[in-house]
């Protein structure tokens, strides 16, 4: 069965190349609107399975569009197709009633795959939204360290207390330690005293 | 005339005091005056003599031989002279004519002594004794009759003294006053008086006062200014009175009721009388002279009452006097032998009385007293006519007026230019009363007028200072409320501006570079579409920091926590942040200005700070927000940055806030970190 879409671009070339594209590919294209306000019109209307929008559109833009339509409880899902890159939409996505998330200009190379996705019920946000990753600790990793446990990663490694980070940082000394088990998790640490230290120390090359 | 005589006989006790205030207390040995004679005989120097004369003359009193004396203050004198001993030979002179003065006959000898002085008057320095000097030749003068001489050899003493020696001008001008009566200066003699009686009421020398109010009665009545004389004279009769001094009262009121004779104020003239005659008559401690004149006087107003019985008996009463106390007296024996005219007169022993009579006008005219010249010829005309001698009669009437006539036009010539004199000083006094009384009232007015003008001028200025600051401060405000309001247009027109490139490159350029990354896509040129998403990529960096379009969807809170985690994710800085939702306190710009100052704060920090933690906190409480951003990087001087005009972003932090309608605080040490603390109200 072919999926139902609606799109919706104030930009004519790209919205025509992006209708284009999906014909192309056999979707099936039920409306298409350039401006935020008919986009919602038409999906309250059709009641597409998913509907693709820009965030940037006159008279509403696509969150609005989104917020509006999970106020309606319209069912159809919303992917974002926009120049925008903000990791704040991916991040709050649920709230935002946002299923997908593409930057237009690696639209090519993963919408098809986010529709696909989106059409099984999963949600789909481009790994381009995320910085790339600086180093080779990933491999290593159950899971990717944040920014912050890495800073706190350099000041253990330079042999700093919990008690002295948390001066350094103005944080309290509970919430470094809440960190420190954290990190220790991540790098799969045994949960020995000094393990974290001594991994730091050992591996002070990396993190730097 | 009994007049005349007191008069003089005033002047005499002033000289005698002069002599007791001058001379010394002597209590001279008889031995040294002896030996001292004794060494002058033989010494020859002129020096010695005139030494040993200053240590003799002195210790001389009143039981050494007159003319003894006299001998060795001439001796004394003539060395004086010789060594130029000015101020010896100047008071030995006045010395030896005090001498003089004590008998009568020597005022020939007094005169020639002083004239010597004078001579070397002006080689003597002390004041006292040159004033003296000119005082003594002024008396010499005087006693000769001399007025004239008199009168300017006072006015010499009067210049000389000094101001120390008041008591003597005092006197000086004292004696002048009665020179210048004789004189018949009435004016003069006026001025005089009064001013010695200035400088003795100064002295509070009262005795000396009485005496110069006495001579101006004298002088008064004697230009028949009856009035003024009254007055002085009652002032003095009470004075007298009450100091016990009966003789002068008797005297004072003796001369007041001579003037009330004169006015025909008879029944005046006899209480006086009466007056004194019931206090003094049976009083023998009283000067018999006065007893007996007042007598005279009584008796001589009865014959005129034609009380015949009267007048006998008061003529009996002065008789009395005269035969026992006052043989010889040369005072009374004319008032005397006036009254026996009028009682042989009453009694009708006219030819009697027309015999003494002429005995009387004789002795009158040989004594030259007008008055008693003019009484004689007016009695003896009318005894005449009693007598049927009408030729006489009438000659002597004729006399009587012609002496009258004189005296009345010399007398009135002097009253009329008394009175014009007063009546001068009168009106020149009440003009400059006026003109006095009229420039006070100018200056009240001008001074009132001041008055108004200052305290107009003050309002006025104090109005116009006033408005002036008003105007001062509405500029002030004015202008700050104008630069605030630029400022804040500024950010506005600026946020726009930035909004508008932001939009311009994110759908304008970036759409068009999506459109050629879809064709290299789609051509399979792998290099080229990665040089394109790094194109892509920075320009959507540039268009965010340009303008945040997240706020729109997130709100300030929103966007500031996602700002936070960028920041912390692309930078060294460990970022924590406790936010409070503040987005339903604040509109969309004010929204977007909190944003922009905790963006550029962290550009700050991120440039200048070299700080390796920043904590954010933002509380809201009852309608205020409290943002604080503490780093703990080097610190700086805010003072010293905000004032260095290239440190745009903390006069930006400063006017955003402002715009907001907050404060900044900003606690920065050295190498301690900076906490920035904003405080908006909404």
């Amino acid at each position: 069965m072919k999926i139902d879409l609606i799109i919706a671009d104030d930009h004519p070339l790209l919205l025509k190349g992006l209708r284009d594209f999906l014909e192309e590919n056999n979707f099936n294209i039920i409306a298409q609107a350039n401006n935020g306000r008919s986009a919602l019109e038409l999906i309250e209307k059709h009641k597409p399975s998913i509907a693709i929008l820009d965030l940037e559109m006159p008279e509403m833009t696509g969150l609005e569009v989104a917020a509006e339509c999970k106020l309606r409880k319209i069912q159809s899902k919303i992917i974002l197709l926009t120049l925008h890159k903000e990791i704040y939409i991916y991040q709050q996505a649920k709230t935002l009633n946002i299923s997908g998330y593409l930057l237009k200009d690696f639209a090519i190379e993963e919408l098809i795959n986010c529709i696909n996705k989106i059409n099984k019920g999963e949600d789909y946000f481009s790994g381009k939204l995320f910085p790339e990753e600086r180093n080779q600790l990933d491999s290593k990793m159950n899971e990717k360290l944040t920014p912050s446990e890495v800073k706190i990663l350099k000041l253990i490694a330079d042999g700093l207390s919990s008690k002295e980070i948390a001066n350094k940082l103005f944080i309290a000394e509970r919430t470094v330690d809440k960190h420190r088990s954290n990190i220790i998790y991540k790098l799969n640490l045994d949960k020995k005293h000094n393990s974290l230290l001594i991994w730091a120390q050992n591996n002070k090359g990396i993190i730097f | 005339m009994p007049t005349y005589h007191l008069h003089l006989k005033f002047y005499q006790i002033c000289i005698i005091c002069v002599i007791l205030l001058r001379s010394h207390t002597i209590n001279a040995q008889n031995q040294t005056v002896d030996s001292l004679m004794i060494v002058l005989e033989k010494e020859q120097n002129p020096q010695e003599k005139f030494q040993i004369l200053n240590k003799l003359i002195p210790l001389f009193d009143r039981k050494y031989d007159r003319q003894l004396v006299i001998s060795y203050y001439k001796l004394g004198i003539y060395f004086a002279e010789q060594t130029e001993n000015f101020m010896e030979l100047g008071k030995w002179s006045n010395e030896l004519f005090e001498i003089y003065r004590l008998e009568s006959g020597n005022e020939e000898e007094a005169l020639v002594l002083m004239l010597k002085a004078k001579k070397h008057v002006d080689k003597i320095n002390d004041t006292r004794i040159k004033g003296n000097v000119f005082l003594k030749l002024a008396a010499a003068y005087y006693d000769k009759t001399d007025f004239s001489e008199a009168i300017e050899q006072y006015s010499n003493a009067e210049q000389e003294f000094s101001e120390n020696d008041s008591i003597f001008i005092a006197d000086a001008l004292f004696f002048r006053a009665q020179a210048r009566d004789y004189k018949g200066e009435l004016i003069g003699a006026m001025t005089d008086y009064q001013k010695a009686r200035l400088y003795y009421e100064n002295l509070h020398d009262s005795d000396y006062v009485e005496f110069v109010n006495n001579g101006m009665a004298v002088l008064y009545s004697k230009y028949n200014i009856f009035e003024e004389a009254e007055k002085i004279r009652l002032d003095l009769a009470k004075s007298y009175l009450q100091q016990d001094k009966t003789y002068e009262w008797a005297v004072t009121m003796y001369n007041q009721s001579r003037d009330y004779l004169k006015q025909n104020k008879l029944e005046e003239h006899s209480i006086t009388l009466t007056k004194v005659f019931d206090k003094i008559n049976n009083d023998p401690t009283i000067d018999p002279e006065i007893r007996a004149i007042i007598g005279l006087s009584l008796s001589n107003f009865f014959s005129q009452k034609e009380d015949f019985k009267m007048q006998n008996k008061y003529f009996l009463e002065a008789k009395s006097i005269i035969e026992e106390e006052l043989q010889g007296s040369s005072f009374i024996k004319l008032p005397y032998l006036k009254s026996r005219v009028l009682i042989l007169e009453s009694q009708k022993e006219i030819d009697q009385a027309s015999q003494l009579i002429r005995e009387y006008r004789e002795m009158a005219v040989s004594a030259a007293n007008m008055d008693q010249i003019i009484d004689a010829y007016l009695i003896e005309s009318r005894i005449s006519e009693k007598r049927g001698d009408y030729k006489n009669a009438f000659m002597a009437l004729s006399k009587y007026q012609n002496f009258k006539d004189s005296i009345f036009q010399s007398n009135q010539a002097n009253t009329f230019s008394y009175y014009q004199t007063l009546y001068e000083t009168e009106k020149k006094e009440r003009d400059l009363l006026l003109k006095t009384q009229e420039i006070s009232d100018i200056n009240e007015k001008n001074r009132t007028k001041t008055r108004y003008i200052i305290t107009i001028s003050i309002f006025i200025m104090t109005i116009m200072l006033l408005w002036f600051l008003i105007k001062n401060l509405r500029d002030a405000n004015k202008a700050k409320k104008l630069q605030e309001k630029f400022s804040q247009d500024l950010l506005l027109s600026q946020e726009i501006e930035r909004k508008r490139i932001s939009k311009d490159l994110h759908d304008g350029l970036g759409q068009s570079l999506l459109l050629i990354k879809n064709k290299v896509v789609l051509n399979r040129d792998t290099a080229t579409s990665e040089l394109l998403n790094h194109a892509i990529e920075e320009l959507r960096g540039i268009s965010r920091s340009l303008h945040p379009f997240q706020l729109e969807e997130l709100g300030v809170t929103g966007a500031i926590q996602n700002l936070l985690d960028q920041i912390d994710s692309e930078t060294d800085i460990f970022v924590s942040s406790e936010l409070d939702d503040i987005d339903d306190l604040l509109d969309k710009d004010q929204q977007l200005h909190v944003y922009r100052i905790v963006q550029e704060s962290f550009n700050n920090i991120i440039k200048h700070a070299q700080s390796s933690a920043v904590k954010v906190s933002m509380f809201k409480s009852n309608r205020k927000i409290s943002l604080s951003i503490q780093d703990n990087g080097i610190g700086f001087d805010f003072s010293e940055k905000f004032n260095d005009f290239k440190s745009l972003g903390l006069k930006t932090l400063k006017e955003r806030t402002a715009t907001l309608g907050g404060t900044m605080k900003v606690e920065s040490e050295l190498n301690k970190g900076t906490t920035f603390t904003f405080l908006i109200f909404t």
